[in-house]
């Protein structure tokens, strides 16, 4: 299972406001698409899945802050040879 | 008028402020990219008590430039002596004169083994000398510690001191950059301290000593002026025999700071680099997230590569380019 986590984008910046799922659980997801939109400082950030897998839960809801390091979601990756469930 | 001018104002400030997503065009959207540079390059710079405006200044092309293994090194401490009202980074009185600093920035940037550096610093009205020595000594560190790296630095005005910019330049930096950040009539309202006609003098000054160092500067685009404004600022930086100027968005960096007036298109970045590039400069970047040092290797290579970047009519070859920056993430 992958944790995603609310990206370290630099010293200043702490958090930031989740505003989107761009997927939703049981969806399939691919390394580097993107799974959520946050919002910090300056820019909307869409943080990308760093596996081939299926979305497994969601943690944060839409609207809320999160803290950079936060678990926000966990991908359970699918592999070639053995894709055993949970 | 139930409400005062203060609370009309704090309301403003809440509706408009900098977390309201869907104000923000699709333009200035970022994928987060950690690998494995980005990373390394986090620790280096823990590590060494190295400051990098990158995260100062809460840069969204940290991922992009990082895993590059681009930065943007602050010395001089992180706190500023002037709080304009565009930036991020801590404003107070500085405490600290790091002697120690040109050396750690030198080694960083040969662990990093970059083709190019930029070393930028807060405003230190409280030195003698703004900081010149401590810059020039970075720039001396840095050629003997890795002769091949490209060095640039972006200072501040040293308010107005000849002196003190000499210093720097007497240490042959390859890029002597020095921002302009807005129009002549928004320049006292957006700037701390610094004067436009200051600015000017500045870069006119550090042709007329050291003709052979390219000059760079950047106006930040929305905080209010207008495309007439613009050009007119774009000639005044021609006038001053500016060779390299770069044109960004301004972000509001948190919701304390200066308000988006506009956002700028693509298309728009586009028309600005046409005019800048009919003005004679050798190199202009414009683009939504363009920063001061963003691609700052490549506009070194671009300037240096003999003649200039011909003008074009309506800066025509440059759309893939700007396409592509524009759509990134």
């Amino acid at each position: 299972m992958q944790d995603i986590t609310m990206p370290d984008v630099g010293e200043s910046v702490t958090k930031g406001l989740l505003t989107k799922w761009l997927k939703r659980p049981g969806e399939t997801v691919f390394v580097d698409e993107p799974l959520v939109e946050i919002v910090t400082d300056k820019v909307n950030v869409e943080v990308p899945s760093e596996c081939d897998g299926i979305l497994e839960e969601i943690l944060v809801a839409e609207g809320e802050t999160v803290l950079v390091g936060t678990v926000i979601a966990r991908v359970r990756e699918l592999t070639t040879d053995a894709g055993h469930s949970a | 008028m139930g409400e005062s001018k203060i609370e009309e104002r704090r309301r403003e400030r809440r509706e408009r402020s900098s977390t309201d997503a869907s104000s923000r065009p699709e333009w200035l959207k970022i994928k987060v990219k950690t690998g494995p540079n980005f990373q390394e390059l986090k620790q280096l710079m823990r590590g060494q008590t190295l400051h990098t405006v990158c995260e100062e200044a809460r840069c969204p092309n940290i991922f992009d430039c990082w895993e590059h293994r681009v930065a943007t090194f602050m010395i001089l401490g992180d706190v500023c002596t002037r709080a304009c009202r565009f930036c991020a980074v801590k404003s107070g009185r500085p405490t600290e004169l790091d002697l120690g600093e040109p050396n750690r920035v030198a080694q960083a940037v040969v662990r990093m083994g970059l083709q190019h550096v930029v070393i930028t610093s807060v405003a230190r009205d409280d030195l003698a000398d703004g900081g010149a020595s401590i810059f020039a000594a970075t720039i001396r560190a840095v050629r003997e510690s890795l002769p091949s790296c490209g060095v640039e630095v972006l200072i501040p005005d040293f308010q107005g001191d000849e002196a003190a910019l000499k210093t720097v330049l007497d240490a042959s930096p390859d890029i002597l950059n020095h921002n302009v950040e807005t129009v002549r009539r928004l320049s006292d309202r957006v700037r701390s301290k610094a004067k436009y006609e200051r600015t000017l003098e500045l870069l006119r000054r550090s042709k007329d000593l050291r003709p052979d160092i390219r000059t760079k500067s950047s106006i930040m685009v929305g905080v209010g002026e207008t495309m007439d404004e613009i050009l007119s600022t774009m000639d005044d930086l021609r006038d001053a025999k500016v060779d390299i100027l770069t044109i960004g968005q301004y972000l509001q960096p948190t919701e304390n700071h200066l308000f988006v007036e506009k956002f700028y298109t693509p298309t728009e970045f586009l028309r600005m680099r046409g005019e800048g590039l009919k003005r004679g400069f050798a190199h202009v970047e414009s683009g939504p997230l363009v920063r001061s040092s963003y691609h700052a290797h490549e506009q070194v290579e671009r300037a240096k590569s003999g003649l200039p970047v011909q003008a074009v009519d309506n800066g025509g070859n440059g759309e893939n380019d700007e396409e592509r920056r524009a759509s990134r993430g």
